[in-house]
């Protein structure tokens, strides 16, 4: 038996998950489908192919208020912001759950754990949705994401026929399917079947180019041509870093007014001029040539030396959303069909 | 448009043969049809990957920027909101006029891929023009839908489709005049709205804003040498997101573009998540027309309506 979410259901669902959880889902505002606080099941939908912008926002917010500090009688007082409560985050596809889990090794392993994402992905449940139809930018099967796979999800919901079938993958999801027992029906439906045709949909872009050996072949080519080639067009904004739910660069600072502040860690972008400007005016990436190089050195090279996997899972975002076409796939395809022998040249 | 690609590639192919321009801004293939991109040409081979079609939306001229402090002659393609984009840097003292050169681009009105993609979310082979009428030509079959509805909103306002001045012309000169009268509907609709009601729907836009600075960076009438929002010391602007923040960060940018802004809609247009920024500046542009009587305040003049002090004015600040 399994356990099937019927369509009429989902407000419901999302009913009931809001008696004990605080609700984060796909919410269409002005044109576009972004991921929201919402308390209202009616506002959620379920009709896109993916939010423009993405889990990580919930986890390593934009603005993260790390404490307050106030000066009294020549003493400094610090005050820790802690997060609480339980949350759900509902509709993340399968590549946006292939990120978190590459975001969890950057704040999780070696020395220092990063606290306040951590307390964050504990008490976040997260329900996936299978992809029914994947777009033209979808390219998660070049990293072994499919639109079917269920690896970062708490439960997973697979869109099928009349409603949602659901599989429970951890702790968490038992205690939402547990919160939601009186909605959720046993049918006979073969689970193993239902995911094995949305693991075989067919992703065109994705099943096309593949990533082999680009990491290897990225270790010659930080002085090859290419970079000066891509980055002219690159207009240096934040959209590709920003609505990426794979990247993670911050920056600390403190907003002091009189005796008092805050310390905050905002997100920072690489691409952004003053990045790396350094006190004192130096800045050893002055250029979009090192820049860029940057953004696609990290996600196809450095990362994966450290990590031994590339920080990106084929979402999609920066194809459809860089206003110059300064892809991944597209820097993929590049690094493929570049000569061996230039990169022979250069160091 | 497309029609004009051979003649383009061979006047950009002889320009950087014979060392008129160092090196040549115009477009190449992205993802798909309905996405160009910048192109940049450093020698006459390149031009066999030059790409041409009513898509061709990015103003190029933003980019000389990158290139001032060299002595490089940069070539552009430029259309007739580009020509003014351009007009912007020159009267701005930004861009030296003898360092551009400019192949203009006589242009009929750019299709808004935004609204393309509804009707093709993909697989959009080609668009075909038919007078008043376009064919949408798709992987699946042919869809024609009326042409004015599919172009950007800039295109339907512009009031002058060739480009005001150039070097050089690709092609003829097509019919001028703008397709719709600017009639600033959009702001004035707002300005109906209850004042709680704009400011909810003001509040939920800045919210949903990243501080991305896409607009920043597209926009030719930013073109500041250092932008007050990237200034850490004093920091004008706080780095962490708040409504306040954001606030902050469109009424200071809407203000100094005021009066400078030509109306060309690229910072909505690469905005990723939709924010009316048209509506801010037409809002502007209407009540700088009105209050020091130009009739055209987005198209740039050598004596900006607030880059001017005049004993007479009428001084209706108080
Ligand atoms: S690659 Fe595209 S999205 Fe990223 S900074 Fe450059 S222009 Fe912006
Ligand atoms: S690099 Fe692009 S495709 Fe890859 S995860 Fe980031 S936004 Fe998505
Ligand atoms: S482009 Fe849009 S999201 Fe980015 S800073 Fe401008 S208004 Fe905000
Ligand atoms: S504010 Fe927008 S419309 Fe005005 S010049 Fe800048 S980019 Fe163009």
């Amino acid at each position: 038996m399994t356990k099937v979410l019927p369509q009429g259901k989902l407000k419901d669902f999302l009913k009931d998950t809001m008696d004990k959880y605080s609700l984060v889902a796909p919410v269409r505002e002005d044109g576009v489908v972004v991921l929201k606080p919402t308390a209202d099941p009616e506002a959620v939908v379920t009709d896109y192919l993916n939010t423009v912008t993405s889990p990580k926002d919930f986890f390593f917010p934009q603005t993260e208020r790390m404490f307050r500090f106030q000066k009294t009688e020549g003493k400094i007082r610090v005050e820790e912001t802690t997060w609480q409560g339980k949350r759900v985050i509902f509709g993340v596809r399968p590549c946006d759950l292939g990120s978190l889990e590459l975001i969890d090794r950057v704040f999780q392993e070696g020395e220092y754990e990063e606290t306040y994402y951590l307390a964050r992905r504990e008490n976040t449940t997260v329900v996936g949705l299978a992809c029914s139809s994947p777009g033209p930018t979808c390219f998660c099967t070049t990293f072994g994401i499919t639109p079917g796979s269920p690896e970062g999800a708490d439960l997973m919901l697979y869109p099928d026929g009349e409603g949602f079938v659901v599989e429970v993958l951890t702790e968490k999801g038992e205690a939402l399917a547990q919160q939601t027992e009186t909605l959720l029906e046993d049918q006979d439906v073969d689970l193993a079947e239902v995911k094995g045709r949305f693991e075989g949909l067919k992703v065109p872009l994705g099943d096309h180019l593949s990533v082999d050996g680009v990491a290897a072949k990225l270790d010659g080519m930080f002085e090859h041509p290419v970079w000066a080639e891509l980055s002219p067009r690159c207009l240096g904004c934040g959209i590709c870093t920003y609505l990426c739910p794979t990247c993670h660069c911050f920056g600390m600072t403190d907003e002091v007014r009189g005796d008092q502040g805050v310390r905050l860690r905002c997100w920072d972008s690489c691409q952004f001029s003053d990045f790396t400007r350094m006190a004192g005016g130096h800045n050893p990436r002055p250029t979009k040539k090192e820049r860029v190089r940057q953004r696609f050195m990290h996600k196809l090279n450095y990362y994966v030396h450290r990590f031994g996997r590339y920080l990106c899972t084929g979402c999609g975002r920066c194809l459809e959303k860089c206003p110059v076409g300064l892809t991944m796939v597209h820097v993929i395809e590049k690094v493929n069909d570049s000569g061996t022998r230039e990169v022979a040249v250069n160091e | 448009m497309k029609e004009k690609l051979s003649e383009l590639k061979e006047t950009v192919a002889r320009l950087l043969k014979d060392r008129t321009v160092d090196f040549f801004i115009a477009y190449q293939a992205g993802h798909s049809q309905v996405e160009p991109i910048p192109f940049f040409l450093t020698t006459a081979e390149h031009v066999e990957n030059l790409f041409l079609n009513n898509f061709c939306a990015h103003n190029l001229s933003k980019y000389l920027l990158d290139y001032l402090a060299g002595d490089e002659v940069v070539g552009v393609l430029a259309k007739g909101c580009d020509l003014r984009a351009l007009k912007r840097l020159l009267t701005d003292h930004r861009v030296e006029r003898g360092r551009v050169f400019v192949v203009g681009l006589p242009c009929i009105g750019i299709y808004d891929r935004k609204k393309v993609q509804e009707v093709y979310p993909a697989g959009l082979v080609e668009v075909v023009e038919e007078g008043e009428e376009v064919i949408l030509r798709g992987e699946t079959g042919d869809k024609r839908v009326p042409r004015k509805e599919y172009l950007l909103p800039r295109c339907l306002t512009c009031p002058d489709h060739n480009p005001e001045f150039y070097d050089l012309l690709l092609g003829e000169k097509v019919a001028n005049g703008p397709l719709a009268e600017e009639d600033y509907s959009d702001v004035r609709a707002l300005e109906e709205w209850a004042p709680g009601e704009r400011r909810r729907y003001w509040t939920r836009q800045f919210e949903r804003c990243l501080r991305c600075y896409a607009c920043r960076n597209v926009c030719p009438a930013c073109n500041c040498r250092v932008c007050c929002f990237d200034v850490a010391e004093p920091r004008w602007l706080g780095k962490g997101t708040s409504l306040d923040e954001q606030e902050m960060f469109h009424f200071t940018r809407a203000m100094h573009v005021a009066g400078r802004c030509t109306g060309c809609g690229e910072c909505e247009r690469v905005c990723p998540v939709n924010i009316p920024l048209m509506k801010l500046n037409k809002k502007l542009a209407k009540d700088i027309g009105a209050l020091f009587h130009v009739p055209q305040a987005e198209i740039p003049t050598e004596v900006e309506p607030l880059g001017q002090f005049r004993l007479g004015d009428p001084d209706e600040f108080n």
